[in-house]
């Protein structure tokens, strides 16, 4: 496939190409979370013990860093897609590189946060 | 490799792909606050089929799977339009992308329509 390679070079590649190529690579991994997000759904419909088991399988300490990692890929691809939301308008223009520095320090603030209220929940 | 997803998608496309973009960027907070961020106990069965049987929180949901569907199959589809086979063979890359979208809404809503 033509194209895809160039997702993975980083050297002599712009902070916007990158950021591109970023938004795409967490697409993807979004797509394949969401099909398995709405198949684990399923066991909501298999009722509250097949339902448990399954949160009980998923939602442990052990399994925090994966839940940590899936935030800062949501947190991520959704700033950054405000930022091209707000390139396409126009809006903030002239600042646009300054805005993907602030968006991706806010996708970390908002991981950082996320992940400390997960772990005092999961910790318990 | 198109640097911008609008030079890959139709004008329709792109459009509601910055649409259902900017509308998940709530929806998508919401959802990880009231599920894993407001209480201890969010993700318990009881807490699940509470929040599903408030018909406000059950229309949600509905958007939300539509918006969300939506956006990432159309992201599927510009990703592999994008590619020298999805250039060649744009009408089944399109066909494709609708069906697995239009199944993915089906599936969701039969979850949502046995609360």
């Amino acid at each position: 496939m033509v194209g895809v390679k160039g997702w993975f070079r980083i050297r002599g590649v712009s902070l916007q190409s990158l950021a591109f190529s970023l938004q795409r690579l967490t697409g993807i991994i979004l797509l394949i979370y969401l099909v398995a997000h709405l198949s684990y759904l399923t066991s909501i419909r298999l009722g509250e013990e097949v339902y448990t088991a399954f949160i009980s399988l998923t939602v442990r300490p052990e399994t925090l860093p994966l839940d940590s990692l899936l935030f800062l890929v949501i947190f991520y691809h959704a700033f950054n897609g405000l930022r091209v939301v707000l390139n396409e308008f126009g809006i903030l223009y002239e600042y646009r590189r300054a805005l993907l520095y602030i968006l991706a320090a806010l996708a970390v603030i908002c991981w950082l946060w996320s992940t400390y209220v997960m772990y005092i929940y999961v910790m318990g | 490799m198109a640097m911008h997803t609008r030079s890959v998608l139709d004008p329709f496309g792109w459009i509601l792909q910055m649409i259902t973009g900017f509308l998940l960027l709530g929806f998508v907070l919401f959802h990880l606050y009231i599920t894993h961020l407001s209480s201890h106990e969010a993700l318990s069965y009881e807490q699940v089929v509470l929040r599903l049987s408030d018909p406000t929180i059950r229309a949600f949901y509905w958007i939300f799977l539509v918006a969300v569907a939506f956006h990432a199959f159309n992201g599927l589809r510009a990703i592999l339009l994008d590619t020298d086979f999805g250039g060649k063979n744009a009408r089944a890359v399109n066909a494709i992308t609708i069906l697995l979208f239009l199944a993915a809404t089906a599936y969701g809503g039969l979850l949502l329509i046995a609360f």
